[in-house]
């Protein structure tokens, strides 16, 4: 059943104490998550971020109360339940061993429409939807709960009650979940915490614009919003802002010399479980690739180089580039 | 609309002249960028440009910068990290030009 864990912390016992240069932001998290962990809430606190087999994505977050042995027992407990999550891809049997008082964990499961919780303690979740009002997810001690997650939800999980340091989910959707953790972090008053936050793949993105060179920058700058809203990588934005830009400017030269009609243009982006989807398509003329010298072959190599696949249809109605990038992990 | 500045400082003493960019650079205004090179260029057998305030630029911006280092010693002040230093990797420009580091 174990497919693979990632986004837990480097070392796989829970930290004793706190990095010395009390920053959190270099944890690494997969595509769509952002971890941080206050640096008075290192200690006995833990998270881990799991693909399951099924496709679906366990988030685990816990602390340990109190006392000197606080490392030891978290570290013992969030073992145990990674063991559970991965083998059995349920929040419930995953906190079924959690009896001590003293320990406060959630785990979440989240596919494509729903996120399926279980609460031991007073471990949070928060969900916030588009255009509505962040809501608290109820606590379940031992049952089963469920929300639906609609385009562009944000999942907020905490090992501690988040009160309205929550406010900053309100209206975040279209702000990059890194910004939107340091947010909730700095808003957080009151003992550590660790905080794990998901955002879910937003509604994909659809540009249509005259193929003319005042156009591009329209494009540039809707593109640019909708990466950072759905919680793209910013190196992996600035690739994917360049080849796409480079399609759509080929479009924009090349597509209207000889096209007996007004040429628009048309760029999507969509985001799969772990790549992203993207075209640029034109109902001009197109000459072929390689009866073009310099220039165009240039922008295609560019392509080629900034995505992991890029395919060229052309037809009578116009052509389509079409890319895909792969995301972390 | 795409949006860029252009500083032009003449050439002084041994320093050849010099062309600071910032904004974005793409088809909308690269004819701007290349007359703005060649005009600060003024037949001097040096030229830096420094790209380190550009937001975006893509290949329009490039063929620009060849068709300069065709006639001059073109150096390009960029970010370290960043597309634009991808960006000329990939096109080869950083084979005809100086390439520095900066920021």
């Amino acid at each position: 059943m174990v497919d693979e864990v990632l986004g837990s912390r480097p070392d796989s016992r829970v930290q004793a104490s706190p990095p010395t240069d009390g920053t959190t932001r270099g944890i690494a998290a997969p595509q769509g998550f952002s971890v941080r962990y206050s640096p008075a809430g290192l200690a006995g606190h833990w998270h881990d971020v799991a693909f399951l087999a099924d496709g679906r994505v366990g988030v685990l977050v816990g602390r340990c109360a109190d006392g000197e042995a606080d490392g030891e027992t978290a570290s013992r407990f969030r073992s145990a339940a990674r063991s559970v999550l991965l083998a059995t891809a349920d929040p419930v049997r995953t906190l079924d061993g959690v009896t001590e008082s003293a320990v406060s964990a959630l785990c979440a499961v989240i596919d494509e429409h729903n996120v399926g919780y279980s609460t031991h303690g007073d471990a949070s979740a928060t969900v916030s939807a588009p255009e509505a009002p962040y809501f608290a997810l109820d606590p379940t001690d031992g049952r089963l709960g469920t929300a639906e997650l609609t385009p562009g939800a944000t999942v907020l999980l905490c090992t501690a009650p988040v009160g309205p340091a929550a406010n900053a989910l309100d209206g975040s959707e279209s702000v990059h979940p890194d910004e939107v953790a340091d947010e909730v972090m700095t808003r957080i008053a009151g003992p550590g915490v660790a905080a794990v936050l998901y955002r879910h793949p937003p509604e994909p993105l659809t540009i249509t614009l005259a193929a003319e060179p005042a156009s591009l920058a329209v494009s540039r700058g809707r593109l640019r919003r909708w990466l950072a809203s759905a919680g793209v990588d910013t190196e992996v934005g600035a690739d994917v802002l360049l080849a796409v830009g480079e399609a759509t400017a080929n479009a924009t030269e090349h597509a209207v010399l000889g096209a007996n009609r007004d040429v628009i243009i048309t760029v999507t982006a969509a985001l799969s479980s772990r790549c992203l989807r993207l075209a640029v398509s034109d109902n001009g003329v197109w000459k072929s690739v390689t009866g073009l010298p310099g220039h165009r072959g240039h922008g295609i190599r560019l392509i080629n180089a900034l995505v992991d696949s890029a395919e060229l249809v052309t037809t009578a109605e116009g052509t389509t580039v079409e890319m895909v990038k792969e995301l972390r992990p | 609309m795409t949006d860029a500045r252009f500083a032009v400082t003449a050439a002084n003493g041994d320093q050849p002249p010099l062309v600071v960019v910032s904004g974005d650079i793409d088809l909308a205004n690269v004819d701007e960028f290349q007359e703005t090179m060649t005009e600060a260029c003024n037949g001097s057998a040096a030229l830096t440009v420094d790209l380190t305030g550009v937001n975006y630029c893509d290949s329009a911006a490039v063929r620009a910068l060849f068709s300069l280092a065709a006639g001059t010693t073109l150096t390009m002040l960029v970010r370290p990290v960043g597309h634009i230093k991808t960006l000329l990797g990939i096109s080869g420009l950083d084979r005809v030009a100086t390439v520095v580091m900066r920021g």
